[in-house]
């Protein structure tokens, strides 16, 4: 018995610990990088009841539905639709999600509500594509009513998840559907275009009762509800109406101006009015049953279960604490009330709030609040304790600016800012000392230290900062994904629309890192512009030491165009930016006398660019520069229009750092190719329809300070398809282009040359490279030492196109810091993957024939068309990055590494390196063995030197060993 | 340590030589004439004897001139099996083709040394064999440079000369692209 004890309490220990544990893939082993998955801003949110649990159901303006975990901020599962697939509305169904989308066809999907999962898809076609957005579900039971492009009803069975029907009505103008549970009828209701309500009754086999008009009332279609009997409608004078459905009869209840309706349950409503927000009961007049206490603006918001209906309002005129009183409509008593806290700074007030009741273990009633606030980010309330908030406005990003963080931001002492005053000895001595104080203190309480924001050695640390469309302002740390500050701008004017941020100061020693923000708002309905200062380790508004520039500076017009300039602002040492008004008019931020003196004395003029957006065709071309009185003045030098029927669909994109290590390609005969590396030449694609190929994408590129073109290349099929748009980088001497080419036609396939085209041109994604080079010759190069556009240098450009396995909805570039490294493209795919092709592949000088020994010595491969895309090469291994938009990258100290960010609704960010860590020891490396070795042999080199020392001294003075003497000794004898 | 088997042609003394082969017994008077007469002859043949061992030492000295050379051919095979990429093996290699003639160079009046003679002054009569010498030794060497430039690594062409170029001065620059 004993021994079995023993064994028992064995197994026991080992069961205590076997634990699960986590494993990382071979290929995820020392790959640093962070991810957030987000869902966008909701538009719609509800919970759902999943499982006998509450569950938060989201559809985004990102096309995702997601279910949202409760209890801390994640996401139990998402689905992002294609962008070409827009999400209409999303319904419960007992433990489903049901959402209609809208592609080419309509899409009606059912989703398992636990865990996502796709149980059943009904694919609608539909013969055109009017009021696509006229789209509603309706559920009824285990019936799902789908009201399609205002004109058509389905209805899917659940049960037997098999489509039932397919109801055609006459007008196309519905939009909304209703049950009439009594009499078992849909009812289907519309605005049409003469602003007329129609209404019209089905029975839920399809037959339609009655399809009616009625005339007098002006309304807008959010405003109508169906209480189970009758229609009940708001009109723009704000009177209350009432419609029978079947005879269209209207009849006007008399009461006060209403502001707002809110549909609550049957005939129950809340009615918003100038003094209070009423809990009213609809029939042929308004019964008043109950008021919410608090009489400021607010919110409703509805819950209603079978059991239980609960109303809520959330009060919003105070910015920072807000109260939330919840009815109970079947018992017209005032449920509960309590306040939540908002941070009015960062999020600006609450748009949107969705209400959850559920009971905890004991019965008692509890309520959730989930609110939606301003800038996008969502916000999850347990009565007045917040749960959890989250960034979604981080899906809205319309620029992101690395910033690097200076090396030490507190406790500098005097000397070293005021480097101008005093000897270079007095700055060494006191740089000395205050490193030494550094370093004491460092030592002293390390802990402390660790939180002030500082560079490491290798620079992986810096700042991440987000604009965000509405305004809002994100910094992240790179290293640990903390978010550092953030702040919505989009409270202080109307309508904010963020444009771009634009970095005004890098980081020294003395002063910290600034950027511009700039965006347009609505001023009393003049479109304006406005610029921020702001300092991007506090995130507050930047005081400039010269009094006369403002932090915050407006201007009464929406800018054409903003740009930096090189100019200084001598206090600050902040730079000029330059707002463009109109074709002729200017002005400068910060807007001193001194910055107008100190462009006077540029040499050149300041040239720049006014092109069309997406879609037009014109780039312009102007010169700036200070005139005699002291004005600055805009010269027009050209207009360059490609042909009429072409549309521009992309330009080329420049990573704002861009070193060039190497002037010259070196080849395999180790001659010299030397790069065309004109900073001013664009890249622009147009796409123009055509009759045979769908339609032909031409690239050009334009010299933009003269505006002449420099190449013209076409691709025939090329141009764009609903999910994939042409991208153009250009970096160094390159050019890359990523587009959908269309492929050949398919008619006429019998004739030759219709079978040489199939062959030719290949429908998929293809990538186009281009490189620049001064001169055909190797080592020729063009003599003058200062390049200007106005000389006459055509350069010799080599292509090369290839085929890529997969749509790529983005794409970018590695940087480093002296662009020694290789430069690797990165291609932001449809799948979610982000991929990143080795330059050796997208190489233009890759040759058709097998390649020669000078090829081999230069690292050609032969040319195929197919760009080979291998596992290794994806960098997020397994973690979806979806809906990537962007690809920004920023250099690291380490040459060997860049800091790559991909945004659009996820984001991530990564290392690079792509030609290995070469200047980081690896991880292999063994250093205690090379330290042991080290000391070895230091040690042995001693000891033989001493050894050899004594041993010359004893060979000199003749003095044998002890033994040798003995032994000798005996031999005399 | 001195070989005791090798012949040290500097160390040979011409007077004990003649001494040997002096064939007149101990005591043994010579008439006036006679004794005028052999020491012409002896003055005669102790002339020829050092012309001769003269020519001997320039024809040990070309000996030792091409010997020093023999290993050229060697030198060329290995060069040839090493191929052209660079490493350590064919670094070794570049370092001896390249180093070994230029300590051959250095030494050339230390190897040449032993065929000196003592007292005279004279060494013209091993200038030739020092000329093949040092003609031989630059031979190697180029054979050495030649390895070099076929690997690549002699700086040359313009690529090796690419990193001190300096970068253009760009004139104008545009700032702008799309309206917003």
């Amino acid at each position: 018995m004993y021994r079995h004890k023993r064994l028992f309490s064995f197994i026991l220990v080992i069961l205590l610990v076997i634990n699960s544990t986590f494993a990382l893939y071979k290929d995820q082993v020392g790959v640093i990088d962070w991810y957030q998955a987000h869902v966008g801003t909701p538009k719609k949110a509800y919970f759902q009841k999943v499982i006998g649990r509450s569950n938060l159901i989201v559809a985004t303006d990102h096309n995702v539905i997601a279910n949202l975990n409760l209890k801390s901020n994640n996401i139990y599962w998402r689905h992002a639709l294609k962008e070409n697939d827009k999400l209409v509305t999303i319904a419960p169904l007992d433990n489903f999600v049901v959402s209609l989308s809208e592609s080419k066809s309509s899409n009606i999907r059912i989703w398992n509500g636990q865990n996502g999962y796709l149980v059943n898809e009904y694919v609608i076609e539909s013969a055109n594509n009017e009021n696509a957005e006229y789209d509603d579900l309706l559920i009824q039971n285990n019936n799902i009513y789908a009201l399609i492009h205002g004109k058509t009803i389905v209805k899917i069975n659940n049960v037997s998840r098999s489509q039932e029907g397919k109801f055609d009505l006459q007008d196309n103008n519905h939009s909304k559907l209703f049950l009439n549970s009594k009499t078992n009828e849909i009812l289907a209701i519309g605005k049409n275009n003469k602003g007329q309500l129609i209404v019209s009754v089905l029975e839920t086999n399809g037959r339609i009762i009655s399809e009616k008009t009625v005339s007098n009332i002006k309304f807008e279609i959010d405003d109508v509800f169906f209480t189970g009997e009758k229609l009940v409608l708001k009109n723009f004078n704000n009177k209350l109406y009432t419609v029978d459905p079947k005879s269209g009869s209207s009849s006007t209840i008399s009461y006060e101006d209403v502001k707002e309706l809110v549909h609550v349950k049957d005939n129950v409503f809340i009615v918003k009015t100038e003094s209070k927000d009423n809990l009213v009961k609809i029939n042929d007049s308004v019964e008043e049953l109950s008021a919410f206490e608090n009489n400021d603006e607010g919110i409703i918001s509805v819950f209603t279960n079978d059991a239980d209906s609960y109303v809520s309002k959330t009060s919003v005129s105070k910015k920072e604490s807000l109260v939330v009183e919840i009815l109970n409509a079947n018992t017209a008593k005032i449920a509960k009330a309590f306040e939540i806290k908002n941070d009015y700074s960062k999020n600006g007030e609450i748009v949107k709030v969705s209400l959850d009741s559920y009971r905890n273990k004991d019965g008692v009633v509890l309520f959730r609040i989930f609110t939606v606030t301003k800038d996008g980010s969502i916000h999850l309330y347990k009565e007045s304790n917040l749960v959890w908030d989250s960034e979604e406005s981080l899906t809205n990003i319309v620029d992101l600016k690395f910033i690097a963080l200076p090396e030490i931001t507190k406790d500098i002492p005097e000397a070293i800012k005021n480097n101008e005053n005093t000897g270079i000895l007095s700055q060494i001595v006191s740089r000395i000392k205050f490193q030494l104080s550094f370093l004491k203190k460092s030592n002293d309480n390390h802990s402390q230290n660790s939180d002030i924001l500082k560079r490491d050695p290798y620079g992986f640390r810096q700042l991440l900062l987000f604009l965000t469309q509405k305004g809002k302002l994100i910094c992240m740390e790179t290293l640990t994904k903390q978010i550092i500050w953030t702040r919505f701008i989009g409270n202080d004017v109307q309508n904010f629309n963020g444009i771009k941020l634009t970095n005004i100061r890098s980081s020294a020693v003395q002063y910290p890192p600034l950027v511009a923000v700039i965006g347009t708002f609505d001023d009393n309905g003049k479109e304006s512009s406005i610029i921020y200062s702001i300092d991007t380790i506090t995130g507050e508004n930047y005081q400039y030491t010269n009094k006369n520039v403002p932090s915050v500076a407006k201007y009464p017009y929406k800018v054409l165009q903003t740009f930096r300039l090189s100019n200084e602002e001598k206090e600050d040492k902040t730079r000029v930016i330059a707002l463009v008004k109109s074709e002729t008019e200017v002005d400068f931020y910060p807007n001193i006398p001194e910055v107008i003196d100190s462009i006077k004395e540029m040499e050149q003029p300041i040239y720049f660019n006014l092109n069309d957006k997406i879609g037009g065709n014109t780039l312009r071309g102007y010169k700036l520069y200070i005139n005699d009185e002291k004005k600055p003045q805009i010269d027009y030098l050209y207009k360059k229009t490609f042909p009429e029927n072409e549309v521009i669909i992309s330009y080329g994109f420049k990573e704002p750092v861009d070193y060039v290590a190497s002037l010259g390609k070196v080849l395999g005969n180790r001659n010299v190719l030397y790069k065309y590396l004109n900073p001013n030449v664009l890249a622009v694609a147009t796409v123009k329809p055509h009759d045979v190929y769908t339609s032909v994408l031409s690239i050009y590129f334009l010299d933009t300070v003269k505006g002449s073109v420099i190449h013209h290349s076409y691709y025939e099929g090329g141009g764009e398809s609903s999910i994939m748009k042409p991208q153009i980088i250009q970096y160094e001497n390159m050019i890359v282009c990523t587009f959908w080419n269309n492929g050949a036609p398919l008619e006429d396939l019998d004739t030759k040359e219709a079978k040489k085209l199939k062959k030719n041109i290949k429908k998929g994604s293809q990538i186009v490279v281009f490189e620049l080079y001064e001169s055909e010759i190797e080592n020729q190069k063009d003599p003058n030492h200062e390049f200007s556009s106005f000389h006459y240098i055509q350069p010799h450009i080599e292509s090369k196109a290839y085929l890529f396995d997969g749509i790529i909805t983005s794409i970018g570039v590695t940087t480093t810091r002296n662009s020694i490294t290789n430069r690797e493209l990165i291609v932001g795919l449809d799948n979610n993957e982000l991929q990143g092709i080795h330059p050796v592949f997208i190489n233009a000088r890759r040759k058709i024939t097998p390649p020669s020994n000078e090829d081999k010595q230069e690292g050609l491969l032969q040319y195929r068309p197919i760009i080979p895309s291998s596992e290794k090469s994806i960098m997020n291994y397994n973690i979806p990055v979806v809906g990537v938009k962007n690809i920004v990258s920023n250099p690291a100290t380490l040459e060997s590494t860049s800091l790559v960010a991909a945004y659009g609704l996820d984001i991530f960010l990564t290392r690079r390196t792509p030609s290995n860590d070469f200047d980081v020891l690896s991880e292999a490396f063994n250093k205690p063995i090379l330290v042991i070795t080290m000391v070895s042999i230091v040690i042995a080199v001693i000891y033989t030197h001493i050894k050899i020392k004594s041993n010359n001294f004893k060979k000199v003075w003749k003095i044998q060993p002890a033994d040798k003497v003995e032994k000798a000794e005996k031999k005399d004898k | 340590m001195e070989n005791p088997w090798a012949v040290n042609y500097k160390a040979i003394d011409l007077s004990s030589r003649v001494k040997a082969s002096s064939s007149i017994p101990a005591g043994f008077a010579l008439s006036k004439n006679e004794r005028y007469n052999r020491r012409k002859a002896a003055n005669d043949t102790q002339q020829k004897d050092i012309d001769d061992i003269r020519k001997l030492k320039v024809k040990r000295a070309y000996e030792k001139a091409f010997n020093s050379v023999k290993g050229i051919f060697m030198n060329v095979i290995m060069m040839l099996m090493s191929g052209n990429t660079i490493n350590q093996f064919t670094i070794i290699i570049i370092g001896m083709l390249l180093m070994n003639p230029i300590k051959a160079l250095k030494q050339t009046n230390e190897v040449f040394k032993e065929f000196e003679e003592d007292e005279e002054e004279d060494t013209s009569y091993l200038l030739k064999p020092k000329l093949t010498y040092i003609a031989l030794s630059i031979a190697q060497l180029l054979v050495g440079l030649y390895k070099c430039s076929s690997m690549g690594i002699l700086p040359t062409t313009t690529s090796d000369f690419l990193t001190f170029e300096e970068p253009k001065v760009y004139l104008e620059s545009v700032h702008g692209g799309s309206v917003y």
